[in-house]
Protein backbone atom coordinates (compact mmCIF):
# COMPACT_ATOMS: atom_id res chain seq x y z
CA UNK A 1 0.00 0.00 0.00
CA UNK A 2 1.48 3.34 -1.02
CA UNK A 3 0.85 6.65 0.38
CA UNK A 4 -0.52 7.76 -2.85
CA UNK A 5 -3.89 8.05 -1.87
CA UNK A 6 -4.79 5.54 -4.02
CA UNK A 7 -5.05 1.56 -3.99
CA UNK A 8 -4.36 -0.54 -7.51
CA UNK A 9 -8.33 -1.79 -6.95
CA UNK A 10 -8.67 2.82 -7.11
CA UNK A 11 -7.61 2.01 -10.62
CA UNK A 12 -8.91 -0.64 -11.29
CA UNK A 13 -12.46 1.12 -10.66
CA UNK A 14 -11.16 4.18 -12.53
CA UNK A 15 -10.56 1.85 -15.17
CA UNK A 16 -13.71 -0.18 -15.50
CA UNK A 17 -15.84 3.14 -15.36
CA UNK A 18 -13.88 4.98 -18.18
CA UNK A 19 -13.44 2.04 -20.39
CA UNK A 20 -17.56 1.79 -19.90
CA UNK A 21 -17.85 5.29 -21.09
CA UNK A 22 -16.04 4.18 -24.48
CA UNK A 23 -17.13 1.47 -25.24
CA UNK A 24 -20.84 2.69 -24.55
CA UNK A 25 -20.70 6.25 -25.64
CA UNK A 26 -17.82 5.87 -28.52
CA UNK A 27 -18.57 1.88 -29.69
CA UNK A 28 -22.03 1.95 -29.20
CA UNK A 29 -21.75 -1.14 -27.07
CA UNK A 30 -24.40 -1.85 -24.87
CA UNK A 31 -22.27 -1.55 -21.47
CA UNK A 32 -19.51 -3.28 -19.79
CA UNK A 33 -20.37 -5.69 -17.01
CA UNK A 34 -17.39 -7.47 -14.73
CA UNK A 35 -17.18 -11.10 -15.24
CA UNK A 36 -14.79 -12.01 -12.81
CA UNK A 37 -11.35 -10.74 -11.06
CA UNK A 38 -7.84 -11.80 -10.30
CA UNK A 39 -4.39 -11.28 -9.79
CA UNK A 40 -2.48 -13.39 -12.10
CA UNK A 41 -1.91 -12.05 -15.49
CA UNK A 42 -3.49 -14.56 -17.92
CA UNK A 43 -0.29 -16.36 -19.65
CA UNK A 44 -1.61 -15.42 -23.33
CA UNK A 45 -2.08 -11.58 -23.64
CA UNK A 46 -2.50 -9.55 -26.57
CA UNK A 47 -3.83 -5.84 -26.52
CA UNK A 48 -3.38 -2.52 -25.63
CA UNK A 49 -1.60 -0.59 -22.88
CA UNK A 50 -1.11 2.83 -22.27
CA UNK A 51 1.10 4.37 -19.21
CA UNK A 52 -0.40 7.29 -16.48
CA UNK A 53 2.05 8.39 -14.86
CA UNK A 54 2.06 10.92 -11.23
CA UNK A 55 4.68 12.25 -8.90
CA UNK A 56 2.39 10.05 -6.48
CA UNK A 57 1.73 6.68 -8.44
CA UNK A 58 1.74 5.35 -11.84
CA UNK A 59 0.20 2.46 -13.64
CA UNK A 60 0.13 0.66 -17.06
CA UNK A 61 -3.61 0.16 -17.88
CA UNK A 62 -4.35 -2.48 -20.90
CA UNK A 63 -7.25 -3.83 -22.29
CA UNK A 64 -6.88 -6.96 -24.37
CA UNK A 65 -8.67 -9.83 -26.00
CA UNK A 66 -8.63 -12.70 -28.52
CA UNK A 67 -8.54 -12.07 -31.96
CA UNK A 68 -12.17 -11.80 -32.78
CA UNK A 69 -13.06 -9.54 -29.39
CA UNK A 70 -10.43 -7.19 -30.52
CA UNK A 71 -11.50 -7.21 -34.33
CA UNK A 72 -15.25 -6.34 -33.48
CA UNK A 73 -14.49 -4.03 -30.28
CA UNK A 74 -12.62 -2.08 -32.95
CA UNK A 75 -15.31 -2.69 -35.41
CA UNK A 76 -17.75 -1.31 -33.04
CA UNK A 77 -15.26 1.47 -32.61
CA UNK A 78 -15.35 2.72 -36.44
CA UNK A 79 -19.56 1.72 -36.71
CA UNK A 80 -18.67 -1.75 -39.09
CA UNK A 81 -20.86 -4.14 -39.26
CA UNK A 82 -19.14 -7.66 -37.78
CA UNK A 83 -18.50 -9.06 -41.20
CA UNK A 84 -16.35 -5.76 -42.10
CA UNK A 85 -15.01 -5.84 -38.41
CA UNK A 86 -13.33 -9.38 -38.98
CA UNK A 87 -11.88 -7.78 -42.05
CA UNK A 88 -9.75 -5.62 -40.23
CA UNK A 89 -6.10 -5.83 -40.39
CA UNK A 90 -3.66 -6.36 -37.89
CA UNK A 91 -2.20 -2.74 -38.11
CA UNK A 92 -6.26 -1.24 -37.60
CA UNK A 93 -6.79 -3.24 -34.58
CA UNK A 94 -3.09 -2.18 -33.02
CA UNK A 95 -4.10 1.26 -33.85
CA UNK A 96 -7.67 1.05 -32.91
CA UNK A 97 -7.54 -0.76 -29.58
CA UNK A 98 -4.54 1.99 -28.84
CA UNK A 99 -7.37 4.58 -29.02
CA UNK A 100 -9.49 2.69 -26.77
CA UNK A 101 -6.99 2.92 -24.46
CA UNK A 102 -5.97 6.19 -25.11
CA UNK A 103 -9.93 7.75 -24.61
CA UNK A 104 -10.12 5.73 -21.78
CA UNK A 105 -7.27 7.22 -20.46
CA UNK A 106 -8.19 10.48 -19.79
CA UNK A 107 -11.33 9.68 -18.02
CA UNK A 108 -9.34 7.56 -15.69
CA UNK A 109 -7.23 10.90 -15.07
CA UNK A 110 -10.19 12.61 -14.65
CA UNK A 111 -11.66 9.86 -12.05
CA UNK A 112 -8.00 9.50 -9.86
CA UNK A 113 -7.28 13.21 -10.35
CA UNK A 114 -8.88 14.10 -6.52
CA UNK A 115 -6.68 11.30 -5.12
CA UNK A 116 -3.66 11.57 -7.33
CA UNK A 117 -3.68 15.35 -8.68
CA UNK A 118 -2.43 15.51 -12.25
CA UNK A 119 -1.47 11.83 -14.37
CA UNK A 120 0.71 12.54 -17.76
CA UNK A 121 -0.63 10.26 -20.37
CA UNK A 122 1.87 8.40 -22.03
CA UNK A 123 1.05 6.74 -25.86
CA UNK A 124 -0.05 3.68 -26.29
CA UNK A 125 1.34 0.37 -26.63
CA UNK A 126 -0.05 -2.79 -27.94
CA UNK A 127 1.80 -6.42 -26.63
CA UNK A 128 1.08 -9.48 -27.85
CA UNK A 129 2.32 -12.54 -25.90
CA UNK A 130 2.90 -12.48 -21.80
CA UNK A 131 3.68 -9.91 -19.47
CA UNK A 132 6.11 -10.82 -16.77
CA UNK A 133 4.92 -8.95 -13.64
CA UNK A 134 8.00 -8.71 -11.11
CA UNK A 135 7.56 -7.39 -7.48
CA UNK A 136 7.85 -4.65 -8.18
CA UNK A 137 4.85 -4.40 -9.65
CA UNK A 138 1.63 -5.33 -8.54
CA UNK A 139 -1.25 -6.65 -10.89
CA UNK A 140 -4.89 -6.66 -11.59
CA UNK A 141 -7.26 -8.55 -14.01
CA UNK A 142 -10.29 -8.50 -14.75
CA UNK A 143 -12.14 -10.37 -17.02
CA UNK A 144 -15.84 -8.20 -18.47
CA UNK A 145 -17.99 -8.16 -21.27
CA UNK A 146 -18.32 -5.25 -23.39
CA UNK A 147 -21.81 -5.98 -25.18
CA UNK A 148 -20.69 -9.44 -25.32
CA UNK A 149 -17.63 -9.36 -26.38
CA UNK A 150 -15.18 -11.08 -23.64
CA UNK A 151 -12.46 -8.55 -22.86
CA UNK A 152 -9.81 -8.54 -20.05
CA UNK A 153 -8.45 -5.05 -18.52
CA UNK A 154 -5.17 -5.25 -16.98
CA UNK A 155 -4.01 -2.68 -14.19
CA UNK A 156 -0.01 -2.99 -13.55
CA UNK A 157 1.00 -0.48 -10.92
CA UNK A 158 4.38 -0.06 -9.20
CA UNK A 159 4.32 -0.80 -5.70
CA UNK A 160 4.69 2.00 -3.29
CA UNK A 161 2.99 3.68 -5.93
CA UNK A 162 6.30 3.93 -8.33
CA UNK B 1 -13.39 24.80 -46.65
CA UNK B 2 -10.56 22.84 -46.24
CA UNK B 3 -10.37 21.07 -42.92
CA UNK B 4 -6.84 19.16 -41.43
CA UNK B 5 -7.54 16.30 -38.87
CA UNK B 6 -4.24 15.68 -36.73
CA UNK B 7 -3.84 12.70 -34.77
CA UNK B 8 -1.72 9.76 -34.82
CA UNK B 9 -4.22 7.04 -34.87
CA UNK B 10 -5.43 6.31 -38.14
CA UNK B 11 -8.93 5.42 -36.58
CA UNK B 12 -10.01 8.32 -34.92
CA UNK B 13 -9.02 10.47 -38.28
CA UNK B 14 -11.62 8.47 -39.40
CA UNK B 15 -14.16 8.90 -36.89
CA UNK B 16 -13.64 12.73 -36.75
CA UNK B 17 -14.25 12.86 -40.32
CA UNK B 18 -17.45 10.78 -40.38
CA UNK B 19 -18.63 12.77 -37.16
CA UNK B 20 -17.72 15.75 -39.38
CA UNK B 21 -19.58 14.56 -42.31
CA UNK B 22 -22.47 13.62 -39.51
CA UNK B 23 -22.45 17.19 -38.28
CA UNK B 24 -23.25 18.25 -41.61
CA UNK B 25 -19.72 19.24 -42.97
CA UNK B 26 -19.74 16.84 -45.59
CA UNK B 27 -19.55 19.13 -48.63
CA UNK B 28 -16.02 20.17 -47.09
CA UNK B 29 -12.48 19.11 -48.27
CA UNK B 30 -11.14 17.21 -45.08
CA UNK B 31 -7.04 16.43 -45.19
CA UNK B 32 -5.17 14.20 -42.62
CA UNK B 33 -1.80 14.69 -41.24
CA UNK B 34 -0.61 11.99 -38.54
CA UNK B 35 1.25 14.18 -35.59
CA UNK B 36 2.33 17.84 -34.73
CA UNK B 37 5.71 17.68 -37.22
CA UNK B 38 3.71 16.45 -40.65
CA UNK B 39 0.89 18.84 -39.62
CA UNK B 40 3.09 22.10 -39.46
CA UNK B 41 4.71 21.23 -42.67
CA UNK B 42 1.50 21.10 -44.48
CA UNK B 43 -0.07 24.07 -42.61
CA UNK B 44 2.96 25.96 -43.78
CA UNK B 45 3.15 25.12 -47.36
CA UNK B 46 -0.66 25.92 -47.64
CA UNK B 47 -2.87 26.97 -44.50
CA UNK B 48 -6.26 25.50 -44.10
CA UNK B 49 -9.74 27.31 -42.81
CA UNK B 50 -9.47 24.43 -40.06
CA UNK B 51 -7.39 22.17 -37.58
CA UNK B 52 -8.84 19.52 -35.47
CA UNK B 53 -6.25 18.53 -33.76
CA UNK B 54 -5.43 15.44 -30.48
CA UNK B 55 -3.46 16.55 -27.63
CA UNK B 56 -1.09 13.56 -27.49
CA UNK B 57 0.91 12.68 -30.66
CA UNK B 58 4.55 11.36 -31.48
CA UNK B 59 6.60 13.88 -33.10
CA UNK B 60 5.46 16.68 -31.90
CA UNK B 61 2.32 17.25 -29.72
CA UNK B 62 -1.20 19.38 -30.42
CA UNK B 63 -0.66 22.49 -28.24
CA UNK B 64 3.48 22.23 -29.62
CA UNK B 65 2.18 22.74 -32.56
CA UNK B 66 -0.75 24.97 -32.11
CA UNK B 67 1.69 27.38 -30.01
CA UNK B 68 4.20 27.24 -33.17
CA UNK B 69 1.88 28.30 -35.76
CA UNK B 70 0.79 31.13 -33.44
CA UNK B 71 4.47 32.16 -32.89
CA UNK B 72 4.82 31.91 -36.51
CA UNK B 73 1.69 34.42 -36.88
CA UNK B 74 -0.38 31.63 -38.36
CA UNK B 75 -3.65 32.21 -37.27
CA UNK B 76 -5.74 29.36 -38.80
CA UNK B 77 -8.77 28.34 -36.85
CA UNK B 78 -7.48 25.65 -34.25
CA UNK B 79 -9.84 23.00 -32.22
CA UNK B 80 -8.42 20.01 -29.92
CA UNK B 81 -10.19 16.84 -29.64
CA UNK B 82 -8.56 15.20 -27.42
CA UNK B 83 -9.10 12.71 -24.25
CA UNK B 84 -7.18 15.06 -21.93
CA UNK B 85 -9.91 17.22 -20.20
CA UNK B 86 -8.41 19.00 -17.29
CA UNK B 87 -9.31 22.29 -16.42
CA UNK B 88 -5.57 23.19 -16.53
CA UNK B 89 -5.47 21.05 -19.91
CA UNK B 90 -8.65 23.46 -21.36
CA UNK B 91 -7.09 26.52 -20.14
CA UNK B 92 -3.64 25.90 -21.62
CA UNK B 93 -5.47 25.25 -24.91
CA UNK B 94 -7.15 28.23 -24.93
CA UNK B 95 -4.73 30.56 -24.08
CA UNK B 96 -2.60 29.40 -26.74
CA UNK B 97 -5.55 30.03 -28.91
CA UNK B 98 -7.35 27.03 -29.37
CA UNK B 99 -11.56 28.12 -30.33
CA UNK B 100 -12.17 24.96 -28.02
CA UNK B 101 -11.72 21.79 -26.55
CA UNK B 102 -13.78 18.66 -27.60
CA UNK B 103 -13.21 15.72 -25.11
CA UNK B 104 -13.48 12.09 -26.29
CA UNK B 105 -15.88 10.49 -26.48
CA UNK B 106 -17.45 12.59 -28.80
CA UNK B 107 -20.60 12.70 -30.39
CA UNK B 108 -21.44 14.19 -33.95
CA UNK B 109 -23.82 16.49 -32.29
CA UNK B 110 -21.10 17.53 -29.44
CA UNK B 111 -18.73 18.50 -32.52
CA UNK B 112 -20.90 20.51 -34.31
CA UNK B 113 -22.13 22.19 -31.36
CA UNK B 114 -18.17 22.96 -31.00
CA UNK B 115 -17.67 24.03 -34.56
CA UNK B 116 -20.50 26.12 -34.19
CA UNK B 117 -18.39 28.81 -32.47
CA UNK B 118 -15.80 29.10 -35.37
CA UNK B 119 -17.87 30.68 -37.22
CA UNK B 120 -17.14 28.93 -40.33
Amino acid sequence: MSGSGATIDSWMEASLEALRDVVVQACGLEGLELLAAADQMPSDLAGAFIPLAGEKDSAQVGLAGDLDARQRVCGALMQMSPEEAAELSTSDVVDAMGEIVNIAAGGIKSRLQPLLGTLTMGLPLFINGRVEATDRVETRVARVSAGGLELVVVIVRGREGR
Amino acid sequence: MRILVVDDSKAMRSIVMRALRQAGYEGHAFEEATNGAEALTAIRANPPDLVLADWNMPEMTGIQLLQTLRGENIQTRFGFITSESSPETRELAIASGALFLLTKPFTPDSLKTALATVHL
